[in-house]
């Protein structure tokens, strides 16, 4: 009986290896059949080749049909091979740098301000600032895209200023914009602008082609965004030369600012008058745990509390164990302090929407509110400005808001590079788009810090 | 069951497995073969290489130098390797799928987004000469080589609103029928041309060879119309004269190392000599480089074989980026008698120009006058890809007989400093700024040439290569 099963196993065996092994052989013998399209185009490419005609003929069998049918990422590999076996500088090229080239170019090609390739010491810079410890010249910085009759600029502006920072030390404020770094214009819109101004003015060749030099010379020696960020917020003890331009102001300021590291303590709270004074001045996981223990601990009695998030920049959706995760942390304060309900709606995609809705956090604090903002308030910290006026009545106290409704995700890829990336887009319950920016309920002019806390107290009636 | 009937089962069951195996092995192989041909074992897009000549590659950078170029780079800070660019490249492109707030990244895109990140791939390796071509950029290419030269054989220039015949190409179509510069162009196929662009004159001009094209001009007041029958034309690679009658100074301009270029040289050179050439102008200005084999033929027939033993007839070294190493000698080429030799070159000198100039120089069978050549000491090879697109990649370095480095440096952003790398001629002369560069007949403000010519009367009237140095540095 054994012996029987035994020969039968065998006999099995010899028939899936025959027919394994046919299987392979014949699709081996098929992939390679002359009258197929792969074969011919081989086939083609040798004559063309041989024929010693330097760029050849078009290859007659790529057709868009059978071009089409190529996976993008094999072209990919294919061009890295050769690179990697070919090119003449081969082993000084590192894969981090291939890589970073690479991605560089994918994220910039998408033409969004809001989407950026990281590499690795930038990346750190940034996940370290969204965790409130700032290198550079410490402050949130932000790229304002600006219509002007047709022409399309981006300017690198300077969203908010952290307390203690090189920036504010150097006197820079919120809204300025940065024209220069080290003596290079950030190129702030596309050349062909400037082109065709030139082509306008139909210049007589000598003086046209002077004026082409100079303005090639003014496109080559600017600094992209890209390029002008690094010397901005990464790294510290190093002067960096700024020229700035301020709104109200005409002639342009110049400031050396030499970077350094600055530590941001993103909660402060404190009493005034028997009103709760909690400032904010960013949101990530640090923030949530200091804001939810000082609302856990508040002083019996009060009156209200002032939840200040003027120059608050907001912060960006990440992984928990990046510990830069803003997005929760703006959504855990207004649970914190309502009674939850509808806060908005969070736009995935063009067109695919969906209601945000918070819960109330357990021992939600149920005490009338008061909102500061100012045009620092951005992003997520307008989102929760908003919230709190919808689901818990809150005053909003101040000026009109910075106005940014792009929700980011802060990711960061195996090799220490990372992404910022457009995430999201956030509506208000009205429907309002969070770009808009916020109308306060009581008006207070820029500037002026004490009167809207004294505002602020008195809509508390302290 | 009994053991005959055992046995019976065994007997009948060899008797069947042999067929039925061979049948199995014989259905699989035909499954295979037919899997085969519908979904072909995917080898990777693998290419035949195809060597770029210069002339091409400037026609690339044209088409390349629309798009834009910031790879999104800024201060570099390396850090550990990263095991793989291309699963970088696959988590980043997922990342963006799932997570991007915008339009659905669907095949196309992803395809657009892939050719993308290929470019700033090569990007960061800095060589202006490394590029990405996507299918459209190569069948345009294509489009472009091909057509050039298949026209009415005519250079034309912007007349206002008008386009105006500049210079009829010698032998060309145009030529024949009759058209003259300053003709201006007024209809073509009997349709106004009045108000267009001269670019779309040209496209309409153009055409495949044997066609027919009805061109109206007016000469003068004159209005005429011509029947032109287009053709191959070629503008000559080679143009020759006698630059000094008086002295028998010959002048050789070669503008291009292509097929053609060994022939008409080697005409032009008998030529001269027929009129008792004394001494010899090779004209390498403007002379952006074409074929290594030319430029080694080229080279061989100006250098004797076997006159200098530590450099032992090398012409050029080639360090392939494969690790390969070639060493190309000088060729058996008839041998012209050793007249005093001129070779002009100037900033537009490139590539095979300066492997022929750099091997003249180390050799010192001629005198290089003019400017530091451009630096371009890299080979280029192209490969096509299964997707329509191509890749053009440096893929060796060449350096001149004495092995000395002529590429140029760049800038951090790849960007060539002049002043840096190519051939320093023995005598620098920077050309006079009112020369006219037009097929080099402006003498009265080539100063380069002036000086060239000089030298050479200097030298056949008994002085060293040093003592005519000196007298034409001196002034």
């Amino acid at each position: 009986m054994l012996d029987r099963s035994f020969k039968r196993f065998l006999i099995l065996v010899i028939c899936i290896a025959a027919m394994t092994g046919g299987y392979v052989w014949g699709r081996s013998l098929g992939s390679a059949a002359p009258f197929q399209r792969h074969g011919l185009r081989d086939l083609s490419r040798m004559l063309t080749a041989s024929n010693g005609g330097p760029a050849g003929e078009a290859d007659p069998s790529i057709t868009r049909d059978t071009a089409s049918k190529i996976p993008p990422d094999e072209v990919f590999e294919v061009v890295l091979e050769h690179v990697q076996r070919e090119y003449v500088a081969a082993n000084s090229d590192s894969n981090q740098k291939l890589s970073d080239g690479a991605l560089g170019r994918l994220f910039a090609s998408l033409g969004d301000l809001k989407t950026n390739f990281l590499e690795p010491g930038l990346c750190k810079s940034v996940q370290g600032a969204l965790k409130g410890q700032f290198e550079g010249i410490g402050a949130r910085l932000v790229v304002v895209k600006t219509m002007k009759e047709d022409v399309e600029y981006h300017q690198l502006t300077i969203l908010d200023v952290m307390p203690a920072s090189p920036a504010e030390k150097a006197g820079l404020k919120s809204g300025d914009r940065i024209t220069e770094v080290n003596g290079h214009w950030i190129i702030a819109y596309s050349p062909r602008i400037d082109l065709i101004k030139l082509e306008k003015q139909h210049l007589p060749d000598a003086e046209l082609n002077t004026e082409f030099n100079k303005l090639q010379q003014k496109f080559v020696k600017g600094y992209t965004l890209s390029k002008a960020l690094p010397y901005l917020i990464s790294g510290s003890g190093k002067v960096v030369n700024l020229t700035i331009e301020r709104v109200g102001q005409a002639a342009p300021i110049k400031a050396a600012i030499t970077t350094a590291d600055t530590v941001v303590d993103p909660v402060d709270f404190h009493v005034v008058n028997n009103v709760g004074l909690l400032k904010i001045r960013q949101f990530n996981p640090q923030a949530t745990e200091e804001f939810q223990q000082a609302l856990e601990k508040l002083p019996s009695g009060l009156k209200g509390i002032i939840v200040d998030l003027r120059s608050n920049p907001g912060g960006e959706r990440a992984d928990p164990t990046l510990g830069v995760d803003g997005y929760s942390s703006a959504l855990k304060l207004v649970a914190a302090l309502s009674k939850g309900g509808n806060i908005g709606t969070i736009e995935h995609r063009p067109n695919v929407k969906e209601p945000l809705v918070v819960k109330s956090a357990k021992g939600a604090v149920n005490l009338p509110l008061v909102v500061l903002v100012d045009h620092g308030t951005a992003n997520i910290s307008e989102l929760v400005a908003s919230a709190l006026h919808d689901v818990s009545k809150a005053k909003i106290v101040g000026t009109h808001s910075f106005g940014d409704s792009i929700l980011q995700l802060f990711s960061l890829l195996k090799n220490g590079s990372g992404i910022e990336m457009a995430h999201a887009k956030l509506f208000t319950n009205a429907g309002v788009d969070l770009d808009k920016g916020l109308q306060p309920d009581m008006l207070v002019p820029d500037g002026q810090g004490e009167l809207a806390v004294q505002k602020a107290l008195s809509v508390l009636g302290a | 069951m009994t053991d005959n009937h055992e046995l019976v089962r065994t007997i009948r069951s060899r008797m069947l497995i042999l067929p039925v195996i061979f049948g199995m092995v014989f259905m699989s192989v035909l499954v295979g073969y037919g899997s085969g041909v519908l979904w072909p074992i995917h080898t990777h897009p693998v290419s035949h290489p195809i060597q770029l000549t210069d002339a091409q590659l400037t026609k690339l950078e044209k088409i390349l130098s629309s798009s834009s170029q910031d790879s999104g780079s800024g201060a570099t800070s390396p850090t550990s390797d990263s095991d793989d660019p291309v699963s970088d490249y696959k988590s980043a492109l997922l990342l963006l799928k799932k997570e991007y707030y915008g339009a659905p990244i669907d095949v196309k895109k992803e395809r657009t987004l892939t050719y993308e990140s290929i470019r700033g791939l090569l990007a960061s390796l800095r060589d202006q000469f490394t590029s990405f071509l996507d299918p459209d950029e190569w069948s345009q290419f294509h489009a472009t080589t091909r057509g050039d030269f298949e026209g009415i054989g005519a250079l034309l220039e912007q007349a206002g609103a008008f386009t105006k015949i500049a210079r009829p190409i010698e032998g060309g179509p145009a030529e024949k029928a009759g058209l003259l510069a300053e003709d201006v162009v007024v209809k073509v196929d009997g349709q106004s041309i009045k108000g267009k662009d001269i670019n779309d004159v040209v496209h309409l001009i153009k055409g495949k060879r044997g066609t027919k094209v009805l061109v109206g001009i007016l000469r003068g007041k004159k209005e005429m119309s011509f029947s032109i029958t287009r053709a191959l034309v070629e503008p000559a690679v080679v143009q020759h004269w006698m630059e000094d009658k008086q002295s028998k100074i010959g002048h050789i301009v070669l503008k291009e190392f292509n097929e053609k270029s060994v022939d008409q040289l080697q005409h032009a050179y008998d030529d001269l000599a027929k009129q008792n050439m004394k001494g010899l102008v090779l004209d390498l200005r403007y002379n952006p480089g074409g074929l290594l084999e030319v430029a080694i033929q080229v080279a061989s027939m100006f250098i004797p074989k076997d006159q200098n033993e530590t450099l032992n007839n090398v012409v050029v070294f080639i360090h392939e980026g494969s690790g390969q190493e070639q060493v190309r000698t000088l060729m058996d080429m008839p041998s012209h008698p050793s007249i005093p030799l001129v070779v002009l070159v100037n900033d537009g000198s490139a590539s095979a120009s300066e492997i022929v100039s750099g091997a003249i120089k180390d050799y010192g069978v001629g005198t290089l006058i003019g400017e530091r050549t451009f630096g371009k000491g890299k080979v280029q090879t192209l490969f096509p890809l299964d997707d329509g697109s191509a890749l053009r990649l440096t893929t060796a370095l060449y350096f001149p007989p004495k092995h000395k480095d002529i590429n140029f440096e760049h800038d951090e952003d790849g960007a060539r400093i002049p002043g840096t790398g190519g051939i320093v001629p023995d005598i620098e002369i920077k050309q006079n700024p009112k020369w006219k560069v037009e097929d080099f007949k402006d003498k009265v403000n080539d100063l380069q040439l002036q000086k060239a010519v000089q030298f050479l009367k200097s030298r056949l009237s008994g002085l060293t290569t040093a003592q005519a140095t000196q007298s034409l540095t001196k002034q």
